[in-house]
């Protein structure tokens, strides 16, 4: 046997002594007698060689951990037999009670006979290794887990996708080629503001972790949402060099989330609709909740409710405190339901109708705990409630006290109602009415007549509901009557019956057949009548024909004796006497001309037909003004004109000359000759409803006890006057035949105004 | 410039007269005293090529023949005469149905009233251009 090293036992001993682990040399028993162990041995299993010599030490197969100790005590024996170098990994339970894991390479060690002698090995710890390389295992074991159940991926810094697992693929619907080196944001739902990004990559960035719930898009559209860890991945320079980012589906219970919202929404909706409102009462804390409905109803405020039993009662009308508080004890000692219905006043002296219903919960003692409650706003139904009586009582009145008789029948005809008026009407009382068919009481010739309306009528076809027909009373006399008839139908819309409303017409009927007598009479009166005027109106005819001539044969002379008169002036010389007589002649002549122009203006306002045209008031007027300007009478008399017309003014022509033609001759007419300044003043005002004109002189005036009589036909108002004493009654008698009307103001010795008002005939009026 | 004057009434006529001498506007005045007498005088006088009035004073109300009709047979009997007379209407007519009935006539002129006086008449021949 060749020796490798040359070294004594003590140099070897030292060696192994100042090398980690445990050196050994043991019998091949099961409690691995130690005949040599190293000082490592110590360190190794805290108990120190020594400890470990002869039969009386401490048995290192004893310190096997027990759930290897089978394995390992098996194996040693395994690979004596087989001669083998043992290779095998175990626990120990060393003298502290610490578990170490343990390699151990040992052998058997055998004489020249080939008989063992004993066992040499070497054990190290490899507790660190063992850890190291579970942890790894289980770090692999969990990131299958991780792969299995969530969403996971590796972006670049910039976000870019370097790694997707399958998870990720299934839930986005896009395959693992169309993610990688996409950006991370093709998931982007939009859901999201921007901010809510900003502050991720903020947060990871900075080296944080984010952690989040995110909603995001699948390839199809269709959106989930995750509960999303971010994590970022540092090199070894410790830079950020690769986001890691781990997801959980919670798109179930985000949607259950959303589900609840929206329920809660609709509950708080339907009681908005209903009118409904739930509360509850927390009867230890006497805490009153309100639902937001509660507080609508009660028109208050949240901070206006201080959430006590005592301050809902505080809503209450007096009248019921005692009913709702005496309802809800009851409910709670007899541990029945609360329903009770009662009045609230509003801050604004309103009142409301509420019904309450709530049930209460009690512990195990049986204390009440907390009540539940609804409360709805049924004000409009008992307002309602209470209308429908009193219109019901109003009804009754009114069918009593109405003047018709009113009856209802059903659909055989027979009479099921009758008001107080239809009894009378027919002359019957109540027992009458006992088996009363529509039909009694009818004259014999109406009898079938109503029974087939009726028939047809409840039948549901087309009947006029009005109609007359002859009644007899119980008496025997025969009665008009006038009936409404309208359906009767339930609010199934099935006919039930029929409703008349009769009315006695008999004094209506005889008022009718007189009426007609005499409107035969006034026809032939009529007649009579028409006759009379065509002969009247040919009468007309005659005189104004008449007129016309006479006028004309009237004048012809006079306007020759006129025209003498002038020449005899021109011719006549110088003798005044003369001249003065021609004069007289001349007026004398000119009021017979007057006179003759007045009838005739007269009867000619009698016969013509209007023709109305647009008319310029102030051309009327300054076209006569320039006619008399030149006479004697208006000698020295100064003219004023004042026109205020912007709008068209429409009239008889003709007739509205002739007024004013006489006014305004008349004002030149009645001037006071000592008057040394005679002033004449037409003022016309024209509006698109009529026009004014005032005539206005400083004349004589007119005394009052005239004023009512200067109208009249033939009067002459002065004894100056050589008028016809027609001029201002053919003048109002125009103005009223144009709808107009004159009026006069006068003062004795200073004057008169008279006024002329006629309505403008515009087409459009 | 001449005038012709018709009226049934001889005063008139005679009044008429004095005052259209005694304006001195016209050289010749003729007179007829009913209107189918100046159709007559008109229609010889034409016929003999004889100078005709180029003013007529003519009354409305005339027996037979009056002062409308008399404007009818004008036109009858004288194509476009209105080129050679003018008629001034002379009348105690007060109706103004007449006056209109009158300006219908292209010859009418103007529509006097009874008594004719010089303004009136110095108006007219004003406007004849005499």
């Amino acid at each position: 046997m060749t020796k490798l090293f040359d070294i004594n036992e003590a140099v070897c001993i030292n060696l192994l002594d100042n090398l980690p682990g445990m050196f050994f040399r043991c019998l091949n028993d099961f409690r691995r007698t130690m005949l040599y162990a190293s000082v490592g041995s110590k360190t190794l299993t805290g108990y120190s060689p020594e400890d470990f010599m002869g039969s009386e030490g401490v048995s290192y197969g004893l310190l096997l951990h027990n759930q290897d100790r089978e394995r390992v005590s098996f194996s040693w024996f395994d690979y004596v037999a087989k001669k083998e170098a043992c290779n095998i990994e175990y626990r120990i339970i060393c003298r502290e009670g610490r578990v170490r894991w343990v390699r151990e390479f040992s052998n058997g060690i055998y004489d020249s006979k080939g008989n063992l002698k004993y066992i040499e090995g070497y054990i190290q710890e490899i507790t660190a290794e063992k850890n190291s390389r579970l942890l790894t295992n289980a770090f692999t074991s969990y990131q299958k887990a991780i792969n299995r159940g969530s969403i996971v991926s590796i972006t670049d810094k910039a976000g870019y996708i370097l790694y997707v697992n399958d998870l990720f693929c299934t839930y986005s619907k896009y395959s693992r080629e169309e993610l990688t080196g996409h950006n991370h944001n093709i998931v982007n739902s939009g859901f999201h503001p921007p901010e809510f990004f900003a502050d991720l990559w903020a947060t990871i960035t900075s080296g944080e972790i984010w952690r989040g719930e995110i909603k995001n898009k699948a390839k199809d559209g269709t959106c989930y949402w995750v509960d999303t860890v971010i994590s970022p991945i540092f090199n070894d320079e410790g830079e950020i060099e690769q986001y890691f980012s781990v997801r959980n589906d919670i798109t179930d219970k985000k949607e259950a989330i959303e589900a609840l919202v929206r329920s809660e929404s609709r509950l708080r909706e339907a009681q908005r609709i209903a009118t409904i409102g739930n509360w509850e009462l927390d009867i230890q804390k006497n805490h009153v909740y309100w639902s937001d409905e509660v507080y609508s109803i009660f028109e208050v405020e949240r901070e206006q409710f201080e959430n006590t039993y005592e301050a809902f009662l505080q809503f209450l009308h007096p009248d019921d405190v005692e009913l709702v508080n005496s309802a809800y004890t009851n409910s709670i000692v007899n541990k029945t339901s609360y329903d009770v219905v009662h009045r609230i006043v509003l801050s604004c002296g309103r009142i409301k109708y509420l019904q309450e219903r709530a049930d209460t919960n009690y512990d195990e003692l049986g204390m009440p705990v907390r009540t539940y409650g609804t409360v709805q706003d049924i004000t409009s139904i008992k307002e309602t409630e209470l209308k429908l009586i009193k219109t019901n009582r109003e009804y009754k009145q009114l069918v009593d006290h109405i003047r018709e008789g009113i009856m209802i029948d059903d659909i055989s005809g027979k009479v099921v109602f009758a008001n107080q008026q239809y009894l009378d009407l027919f002359g019957i009382d109540e027992t009458d009415l006992e088996n009363l068919m529509l039909e009694d009481f009818v004259d014999v010739e109406y009898r079938s007549v109503l029974r087939k309306r009726h028939n047809r009528r409840v039948r549901g076809e087309e009947v006029p509901g009005n109609f007359e027909y002859r009644g007899v009373r119980k008496d025997g006399t025969k009665i008009w009557l006038e009936v409404n008839v309208t359906l009767l139908v339930d609010d199934k819309g099935v006919i039930q019956g029929t409703q008349s409303i009769i009315r006695d017409i008999t004094n209506k009927k005889k008022i009718v057949s007189d009426l007609m007598a005499k409107e035969i009479q006034l026809e032939s009166m009529v007649a009579e009548l028409t006759r009379k005027n065509t002969e009247l109106e040919k009468v007309n005819n005659e005189i104004d024909r008449f007129v016309y001539s006479a006028s004309h044969d009237l004048r012809a002379p006079l306007m020759s004796v006129i025209g003498l008169i002038d020449m005899c002036k021109d011719v006549g010389g110088e003798n005044p006497e003369l001249m003065e007589m021609l004069d007289m002649m001349r007026a004398s002549v000119n009021r017979s001309d007057d006179a003759i122009k007045s009838i005739i203006n007269y009867s000619r306002n009698k016969k013509l037909d209007f023709n109305i045209e647009p008319i310029s008031l102030q051309d009327i007027v300054e076209n006569h003004i320039a006619n008399i300007r030149f006479m004697k009478e208006a000698e020295g008399v100064e003219f004023f004109v004042e026109s205020n017309q912007d709008t068209e003014f429409f009239s008889d022509k003709l007739r509205v000359t002739t007024i004013l033609v006489n006014l305004v001759t008349n004002a030149v007419k009645y001037q006071q000759k000592e008057n040394s300044h005679k002033q004449v003043s037409v003022a016309i005002d024209v509006s698109t409803e009529r026009a004014v004109i005032k005539v206005t002189d400083n004349g004589e005036g007119i005394a009052p006890e005239m004023l009512e009589k200067v109208f009249d036909m033939f009067v002459r108002n002065s004894l100056n006057s050589d008028g016809s004493g027609l001029g201002l009654y053919i003048s109002m008698e125009m103005a009223t035949m144009l709808g107009g009307k004159i009026t006069l103001e006068s003062e004795p010795g200073s004057g008169s105004v008279f006024s002329v008002e006629l309505p403008n005939w515009r087409e459009d009026k | 410039m001449s005038v012709l004057l018709v009226d049934d009434d001889d005063i008139s006529n005679y009044l008429n007269k004095r005052v259209v001498e005694k304006s001195g506007y016209f050289k010749r005045v003729d007179i007829c005293n009913s209107a189918q007498a100046a159709i007559k005088m008109l229609t010889e006088r034409k016929e003999a090529d004889e100078p005709l009035p180029q003013l007529i004073l003519l009354d409305i109300m005339m027996p037979v023949m009056d002062g409308f009709a008399f404007l009818e047979e004008l036109n009858r009997r004288f194509a476009d005469n209105h080129k050679h007379f003018k008629v001034a209407m002379l009348t105690s007519s007060l109706t103004s149905e007449d006056m209109n009935k009158a300006m219908k006539y292209p010859q009418v002129v103007a529509y006097l009233n009874k008594p004719l006086d010089k303004t009136a008449l110095e108006k007219l021949t004003g406007e004849l251009g005499a």
